[in-house]
């Protein structure tokens, strides 16, 4: 096992380069990071909008930038002022070293600024995606043991009616019930916008929103997702086998049954759980969450490089690693299962 | 599961349940001596020198004071200054060489340390120091000679060239920022910039109304009185920014009572804006900004030439004729603005002589025929074999793109097509080198906003965005002309609103430059665009003042006061 766990991490090395330089070369070509001067009232002039573009080094051609961005610049002269009076050596260590980069917008260290975001990104979406499965679980459950019920047909309609929303109509309406017509109507209405006034209880109650509308869409998907992979379980053999010996029905469902349908679920909660440190752009815009969402929408909105390759390098390893959880846990689901 | 662990669950939800609703009963209400204002983007920096955003300088402008500021009415309040240096004052010499600029005594920082000329002349020498690689200040840099210390409340500062406009080297529009020497002066002796110091972005001394308290990134910004400002502690005890990044969230708190004040309101934006909630009120103030239809009459190949009819005069004259821009400001955008032909629309050295060309489809229609654009078969106009069809390009800013569609069913009343197109801003204002859309003249008719004069009419602009010595090629691959337009006389008229020492002589200048370009249409004004504010009546005791964009928004904000 622990050589196969090796053998995995070496494998990923070489993949996380090539993802690295090609990622680089797209965020590159988003746009230009000086373009937010344009309209700006207090535009920098055209020498200093060329000095940014040089302490930014984007003069430099692309492959110099990601040599930069992945090994630094500390050990070269750099051009400070760009007409050769005076070198100095550079400030970065590149990633290989742990600098991420300065952020072109703030200044300030990438990892810095995704330190600040991704707690409350967390926040937000491991409560919604624990309540999403959770009731998933029991939903999807429910809906295969009584296939083709009325409840099992509800369920069915509910799931399409939500899973065809978008967030964005979502989230608006609820804002506009909850929230501007609950005042009108005299009720008190949910607070929301932001993470409250840094008290537990406020935090709560600017949760509920957002994760209401981060559940109501994610669920019918796994709902589906549950429901056909039991009833693809519960007609197999072993299951006639386990009624006709005695067991219970609630015994046959939960220990023969959704233990074997689980499998398929711990593929896909391997796949889905490294995007909860991504957050979810629109659910954070429109509930002015400060989470990852966000944060990338915004460096991207600035064409700020160094941010949007952090977040995606950090996303890319956290698929890398939660990969190779998902197939450790297979083998303690599934004793047949065995990596060498 | 047992009947013990179905107990067990029911209890586990209701428990859960219950915590939520607690926390909705027990959510604080809104304090009432704090203004909660909403900002669609978060202050990327707050020095003041390291950013050239619109929503940073508001929040700094909270927090620093000025020497002198403007009021809504364009005229000068002073603030740290004692006066506004003048050659009758004796401020500042004949030549307009040398300033020297008095301050108020007894001036204080937020913790307590005096605030002294030494903090100006620090400021100056860190603006000075192509080292601290500051956004801000060029127009300070470049001019600078010496900055001296004369006592404990005046400096004075010397330049090598005349500077007509004091405002530009020390009131707001060009310093709205000055530096703690006591709290920069030892990073800049350590590090030799002050460029990566920590206090850009968690400041902790101030001289503004207002003190920074706590910074949630992504989130908030809460600002307290400060008992140290000039004019004494503000009425109004907390501001609380909250920001928005979403419009239709934002104006839904605003709806809601969530937020008392939001700046920056997009005209399209306004009708329901104001429907949303009787109690809200929308307040516009001269932006310095003008809407405009820039038209590519490059020749060359790289970057990309316009379309060979936009060479033609009359086919310009003939686009401005065809663009019912009444319509468009009262349909699409509630009448909060008005067509203009100036490019000083709304400051004080717009020639309104001059009128606004009106909407006339048949007197474009002759132009075009004039000039040998006939309609074809097909309903557009061609000449020589080639369709007027024009691209038309502007940013993915919804409020412009209705602005378009508007005007490509005008256009194709007199026999012009236009084709469409949208990028996203990093993309259209890119540089020349990067491949901008606009540097590279990817377009025929571009939709964007220039600067406009605000308190001299020295125009950036007509200056930039017009000059012959600007246009972009591969040896000048950082000009801002990007129109290709070039007048000889144009130039010089703009040199001289520059750098004539002359009132009257500045005046007359700004005036030919509108008579150039009304005569000759290098791009198509539609309408300026001012700052629109919206806020809740009900949350102050009387109608509060907003400084226009030439300065600072809350000029006036130690007078405001809530219920």
């Amino acid at each position: 096992m622990a050589r196969y766990i090796l053998r995995r991490v070496l494998q990923s090395i070489p993949l996380l380069f090539i993802i690295s330089f090609i990622l680089f070369n797209l965020t590159n070509s988003l746009g230009d990071p000086l373009a937010v001067y344009a309209e700006s009232r207090n535009r920098p002039s055209a020498r200093d909008r060329e000095m940014i573009t040089r302490r930014l080094g984007l003069d430099k051609p692309i492959l110099e930038q990601y040599l930069i961005w992945l090994v630094g610049n500390d050990w070269m002269l750099v051009d400070v002022l760009g007409d050769g009076s005076r070198m100095e050596y550079g400030t970065r260590r590149g990633v290989l070293r742990g600098d991420l980069g300065l952020s072109f917008v703030t200044r300030q260290p990438s990892w810095t600024r995704i330190q600040e975001r991704l707690p409350w990104t967390l926040a937000l979406m491991i409560p919604a995606y624990v309540i999403t499965v959770v009731l998933a679980i029991a939903i999807g459950v429910f809906s295969a043991v009584r296939q083709y019920s009325f409840w099992d047909n509800l369920i069915t309609g509910l799931s399409f009616f939500f899973y065809s929303m978008p967030i964005f109509f979502i989230a608006l309406v609820t804002i506009y019930i909850f929230a501007v017509q609950f005042k009108r109507w005299g009720l008190e209405p949910i607070k929301w916008g932001g993470t409250g006034d840094g008290t537990l209880g406020s935090q709560l109650q600017h949760m509920v929103l957002p994760v209401f509308c981060l559940v109501a869409i994610q669920l019918a998907g796994y709902v589906r997702f549950i429901r056909s992979s039991m009833l693809e379980v519960l007609g197999q053999d072993y299951i006639r086998t386990a009624r006709s010996k005695g067991l219970s029905e609630p015994r046959v469902v939960r220990l023969h049954a959704f233990k074997n349908a689980s499998l398929p679920l711990v593929t896909l909660i391997g796949l889905d759980l490294p995007f909860l440190l991504a957050g979810a752009v629109v659910t954070e815009r429109i509930f002015a969450w400060p989470g990852m969402g966000r944060l990338f929408i915004e460096s991207f909105e600035r064409a700020d490089v160094p941010v949007m390759m952090a977040i995606l390098m950090v996303l890319c390893i956290a698929v890398v690693v939660f990969q190779l959880l998902t197939d450790i846990v297979y083998t303690m689901l599934d004793p047949r299962i065995r990596y060498s | 599961m047992t009947i013990k662990n179905r107990v067990r669950l029911v209890l586990a939800f209701a428990l859960a349940f219950a915590m939520v609703f607690a926390a909705v009963g027990a959510a604080p209400t809104r304090a009432q001596d704090t203004l909660t204002v909403g900002f669609a983007q978060e202050p990327d920096n707050m020095n003041g020198f390291y950013s050239s955003m619109a929503f940073a300088q508001w929040a700094n402008d909270l927090v620093q004071a000025s020497l002198y500021d403007f009021s809504d009415e364009l005229t000068p309040v002073l603030v740290l200054a004692a006066e506004v240096p003048s050659r009758e004052n004796g401020g500042i010499s004949e030549d307009f060489t040398e300033y020297t600029v008095k301050l108020k005594p007894d001036l204080k920082w937020s913790d307590g340390q005096p605030l002294t000329a030494d903090d100006l002349v620090f400021t100056y020498q860190m603006v000075k120091d192509p080292a601290n690689n500051m956004l801000q200040g060029s127009n300070i840099r470049d001019a600078l000679e010496e900055v001296e210390l004369i006592d404990a409340t005046t400096f004075r500062l010397k330049f090598n060239v005349a500077k007509p406009f004091p405002e530009d080297q020390i009131g707001s529009p060009g310093l709205s920022t000055i530096l703690p020497a006591h709290i920069f002066r030892p990073i800049y002796e350590a590090e030799g910039t002050i460029e990566n110091a920590a206090e850009n972005q968690d400041p902790t001394v101030f001289s503004g109304p207002y003190v920074l308290r706590e910074w949630k990134r992504g989130e908030s910004m809460l600002f307290e009185a400060n008992p140290n400002y000039v004019f004494g502690e503000p009425k109004i005890k907390r501001v609380l920014l909250r920001f928005f990044p979403d419009t239709d969230s934002q104006y839904a708190a605003l709806a809601a009572g969530q937020l008392d004040f939001v700046p920056n309101v997009s005209e399209g934006d306004i009708p329901r804006v104001a429907a949303s909630n009787p109690d809200i009120k929308i307040t516009t103030v001269f932006g310095g900004y003008i809407e405009s239809l820039w038209l590519n009459l490059r020749e060359d190949t790289h970057p990309r030439a316009g379309h060979p009819a936009l060479k033609d005069v009359r086919v310009r004259r003939a686009l401005r004729l065809a663009i019912d821009r009444e319509t468009i400001t009262k349909e699409l955008l509630a009448g909060a603005t008005s067509p203009t032909d100036s490019i000083y629309a709304g400051s004080p050295f717009e020639n309104k002589d001059l009128g606004v060309t009106p909407y006339d489809p048949e007197a474009a229609k002759a132009l075009l025929d004039e000039a040998g654009w006939v309609v074809g078969a097909d309903g557009i106009r061609e000449k020589d074999g080639v369709k007027l069809e024009m691209r038309y390009s502007t940013t993915t800013a919804g409020w412009r793109n209705n602005i378009q569609a508007v005007v490509q069913q005008q256009l194709a009343l007199v026999g012009v097509s236009v084709i469409l197109e949208r990028y996203p801003a990093s993309e259209f204002f890119g540089a020349f080198a990067n491949g901008g859309i606009n540097a590279i003249g990817e377009y025929d008719i571009a939709q964007y906003a220039n600067n406009t004069a605000l308190t001299n009419p020295a125009n950036v602009t007509v200056d930039e965005a017009l000059n012959c010595k600007q246009i972009p090629n591969d040896d000048n691959p950082g000009g801002q002309n990007f129109t290709g337009f070039c007048s000889e006389e144009m130039d010089a008229a703009s040199l001289v609103t520059k750098t004539s020492l002359d009132a009257d002589e500045r005046l007359a200048a700004a005036y030919k430059i509108q008579e150039i370009m009304r005569d000759n249409a290098p791009l198509i004004n539609l309408f300026p665009r001012g700052d629109n504010y919206a806020y809740n009546t009900t949350r102050f005791t009387t109608e509060i003042r907003i400084g226009s964009g030439v300065g600072n928004q809350w000029f006036d904000i130690m007078n405001w006061e809530l219920k």
